[in-house]
């Protein structure tokens, strides 16, 4: 499969350490075509912290054969926008809230991204690397009765 | 081990002085007399009279039909039968209405034993204890107990029937009495002296009668019908489910899952805590009722567990509310949640509301009165 | 005139705490009158950062950490796991350790149905299943606990094999259970399948068509349930699987009923395979040779497995120390709960407890 991916797309490069490498604005296109050839499901988007950039990874598989996709996507540290694919998959919404809530990655034309795990009022995003494990947070009753139970 | 936190056991136990040692008057022995001696005497007197009065009745009746049937001479062998039935006599024969203070003799023989065993023990606690505490402590103490010739007193308590038991009695209340005495001095005499009690509780409201009956009656009230909140959040709530289910039945304790926490007594914190979860925790907590207690099941709950080191979870439920029970295990065993219930009930059945409901009331108005 | 039956929209909050949502999730609805127009679930009241507590730990150590994800059926994550770093290095597992992983898995997934089972049950009203299931549950559990000494967190395997052989007395009473349990399994039926108040309460609710369950990725019974015959044990056999004779259910009722259906079944054939490996395990090695020290090659591996709730992922990214570098875990019950709101559009209310149940959703491996 990654062969023909190859050939359609000649901006999806192999790396030399076998990964399929996709321009981050070239991502619906390429996941449509894969959509289109039968990968239908859409098992995981993940993030990962490198020292330069950060990379999202999209694990493609499919419901009627055995063959498996992983797509990376590259993007900047400082910019880190990439488009959605909640348009093609709805199951994309919270795997791309987790990959904001954890490493503060922005999808461009998401419905609602917000933090999904994490409560609202977290400073920081722990998986990144430069996050301290024992950061400590202020944690307060979030929204609706706006009454302050506690603090930690 | 901690130095500082044997100390403060120590304390703990001192400090339950107040609920143990509790000082019997010498009264008890006249009020135990006249109610319950009395009042059983007029009682199986008034039974017997009744017994025998109805008996007598029955057999006039008896004798008066007879005599009917006597007179009418129809049926012959009827009048048989009637005076065979009627020379049966009584039910279990004679009762004569004092007959029953034979039982006195055998009241008499275990009262004896009873005191006897008291004296003894007393004796023995109170030599152990001196010896003790002299180790402790480096020095001799002397022997305040004084002792009793118990197999004198025994013999005395034959010959006389009994009447030397009430003497007895009261001097095992008076002896008992002057040990806690000694034992309090003792014990503030040790470096680690000093109670921890709850703040502000006067002790002499402890020696109260009708309050302390009046707790120790809502306290049983309360051991057979504790309550759990059904609050499982990970690993644990899966061996609390467990413990509920069929093998380890808890329903035989009384114990009944309770969804709401304004129904529940117990609330088992079974799992990790997050930081995004521990303000709806303390919500909870403040839901339920008083009185509650809190069980912290397994390590997440006690300290963070394996997750101690994560961003995200709370180290210990006790950074947000009060926990009395702590119980290890990633997960505890069933068997383990079950023995935490049954230590819970031992604490819960030290729980002076009443009590401490009544001091503050006076407290207050003393206070008033003050300012 | 203005009709005074309108039902203005009442928004309620369902959860952290609350008796049907099997933990800590928690719901947002907004309701008209009894009908619910919306649903949002609000999740991460379980999050204790396990991915990235990961990163610190080395790849061994990592192992207990797996157990906590999925508490219903620990076996099952510890395979997943243990599986992805056997790829990322490469190392062939002896034949009986493969066995006994089949086996111990099996028995896990058993374990976990019963818990759904029971658990559901009370949430429809059906309190004796719960007594029934756990009767069942607590004597997989003394057989786990022969084999590894743990009843819920088991640590059984290991990178190459697994950790402890089978006891003496062991495969007699593994056999035992496995000859009481058809017994037992129609007795729940007898309760539950053609109870007419049961079926009031599933059939036709919290319907999830098959395009549906595409959209969300959802896997497991639940996308099973909805016609889709996917499961990793067959489209991409692992372990030993393909050496087993067994099916995969699937309806085509797409509601809460049919995942009943489904999972009742799966035990069915779950004992099967148990079964087959019981008679056939061979004599045997159970630890392949692993270096003492793991530390993979510089590279990245995706592997899952068939979790008792769908499809369980690990993806490693290793840089060649002995530290994953960044672990993400796939978890099932994460995407099948995104399509919760597709199940509970316009339901009634109490259908909303029942579709929740019927999810068999396991906070620890949602939050993570």
């Amino acid at each position: 499969m990654s062969e023909e991916l190859l050939n359609e797309f000649p901006h999806v490069v192999k790396s030399e350490d076998g990964l399929l490498l996709v321009e981050a604005d070239q991502i619906i296109e390429v996941c449509t075509f894969l959509k289109n050839k039968g990968f239908d499901f859409l098992e995981a988007i993940s993030g990962a912290d490198f020292e330069e950039y950060l990379e999202v990874i999209y694990n493609i598989a499919s419901y009627s054969k055995p063959d498996r996709v992983m797509l990376t996507v590259r993007i900047s540290k400082d910019n880190p926008i990439l488009p959605t694919v909640t348009s093609l998959w709805h199951g994309a919404n919270w795997h791309e809230r987790e990959a904001y809530d954890m490493f503060g990655i922005k999808f461009k034309g998401h419905p609602k991204l917000a933090r999904i795990l994490l409560p609202d009022s977290w400073d920081g995003y722990p998986l990144l690397k430069s996050y301290p494990l024992d950061k400590e947070q202020k944690v307060e009753l979030e929204d609706e009765t706006g009454v302050e139970i506690c603090q930690i | 081990m901690d130095r500082e936190y044997v100390t403060d056991k120590i304390r703990r136990s001192m400090g339950r002085r107040i609920l143990t040692d509790e000082e019997v008057s010498g009264w008890w022995i006249i009020g135990g007399i006249v109610t319950f001696g009395l009042l059983f005497l007029l009682l199986f007197l008034k039974l017997i009279h009744r017994r025998n009065e109805h008996f007598k009745r029955q057999k006039m009746l008896e004798e008066q039909i007879i005599e009917l049937v006597g007179i009418d001479l129809k049926d012959k062998k009827m009048l048989a039968d009637l005076k065979a039935i009627h020379n049966e006599g009584y039910e279990s024969g004679e009762f004569k209405d004092l007959s029953f203070l034979r039982i006195i003799p055998a009241i008499i023989t275990l009262g004896l034993y009873i005191e006897w065993r008291l004296t003894k023990d007393l004796m023995i606690h109170a030599e152990r204890q001196r010896r003790f505490f002299s180790c402790y402590l480096g020095r001799e103490l002397e022997d305040t107990t004084p002792q009793r010739p118990t197999g004198k007193y025994l013999g005395l308590g034959v010959v006389t029937l009994g009447l030397f038991g009430i003497y007895w009695t009261n001097l095992i209340i008076k002896d008992s009495n002057e040990h806690f005495k000694d034992q309090w001095k003792l014990e503030d005499l040790l470096p680690e002296a000093g109670m921890e009690i709850d703040e502000g509780v006067d002790p002499d409201f402890y020696k109260n009668i009708i309050l302390t009956t009046v707790d120790k009656f809502l306290n049983w009230g309360r051991t057979c019908s504790v309550w759990p909140m059904a609050f499982g959040t990970a690993c644990c709530a899966m061996e609390m489910m467990a413990t509920f289910a069929s093998r380890n039945d808890m329903d035989r304790y009384g114990m009944i899952f309770r969804n709401s926490p304004r129904q529940a007594d117990v609330l088992i914190v079974a799992g990790t805590i997050t930081q995004k979860m521990a303000p709806r925790l303390r919500r909870l907590y403040d839901q339920m009722a008083e009185p509650k207690y809190v069980i912290a099941m397994g390590a997440c709950a006690m300290t963070g567990g394996p997750f101690v080191n994560s961003y995200s979870v709370l180290k210990g439920v006790d950074k947000v509310i009060p926990v009395d029970i702590y119980l290890p295990g990633c997960p505890p065993r069933p068997e383990a949640l079950l023995n935490a219930f049954l230590q819970l009930q031992e604490r819960m059945k030290e729980e002076r509301t009443v009590t401490k409901k009544f001091e503050r009331w006076i407290l207050k108005d003393r206070k008033e009165v003050v300012t | 005139m203005s009709d005074i039956r309108k039902v203005v929209e009442i928004p309620i909050n369902m959860g952290p705490a609350h008796p049907a949502t099997h933990g800590v999730l928690r719901l947002r609805l907004k309701l008209e009158g009894e009908i619910v127009r919306e649903v949002d679930p609000v999740i991460g009241y379980l999050h204790r950062g396990i991915e990235k507590l990961a990163e610190s730990l080395t790849y061994p150590q990592f192992i207990p950490y797996t157990d906590r994800l999925d508490y219903a059926g620990s076996m099952l994550n510890n395979l997943g796991y243990v599986k992805a770093v056997e790829e990322l290095l490469g190392i062939e597992v002896p034949e009986r350790a493969e066995y006994l992983r089949v086996m111990t898995t099996e028995l896990s997934r058993i374990a976990s149905h019963l818990v759904w089972l029971s658990a559901w049950g009370l949430d429809l009203g059906a309190m004796a299943p719960f007594f029934y299931c756990f009767r069942e549950r607590e004597e997989i559990l003394n057989i786990f606990e022969m084999l590894c000494g743990a009843r819920i967190t088991f640590s059984y395997m290991r990178i190459g094999g697994v950790s402890k052989d089978m006891p003496e007395g062991f495969a007699d009473r593994l056999q035992n259970f496995l000859d009481i349990f058809p017994e037992k399994l129609s007795e729940y039926e007898t309760i539950l399948t053609e109870n007419e108040i049961f079926l009031a309460r599933t059939v036709g609710v919290g319907i999830l068509p098959k395009e549906d369950a595409i959209d969300y990725g959802v896997t497991g019974p639940i996308a099973r349930a909805s016609g889709l015959e996917y499961d990793t044990r067959k489209i991409e056999p692992y372990s030993i699987y393909d050496r087993f004779d067994f099916r995969i259910p699937v309806e085509h009722g797409c509601d809460v009923y049919s995942r009943y259906l489904i999972r009742v079944e799966e035990m069915k054939q779950s004992m099967k395979i148990v079964q087959q490996a019981l008679d056939k395990i061979p004599e045997g090695e159970i630890m392949a040779k692993v270096p003492k020290k793991i530390k993979p090659e510089p590279g990245r591996v995706y592997s899952r497995v068939e979790g008792s709730k769908g499809e369980l992922g690990f993806l490693i990214i290793s840089d060649g120390s002995d530290k994953p570098y960044r672990l993400r875990i796939r978890s099932p019950a994460y995407s099948n709960v995104a399509a919760l709101p597709v199940m509970c559009e316009n339901a009634k209310i109490a259908d909303v407890v029942a579709t929740v149940g019927s999810l068999d959703i396991c906070l620890g491996e949602m939050d993570r």
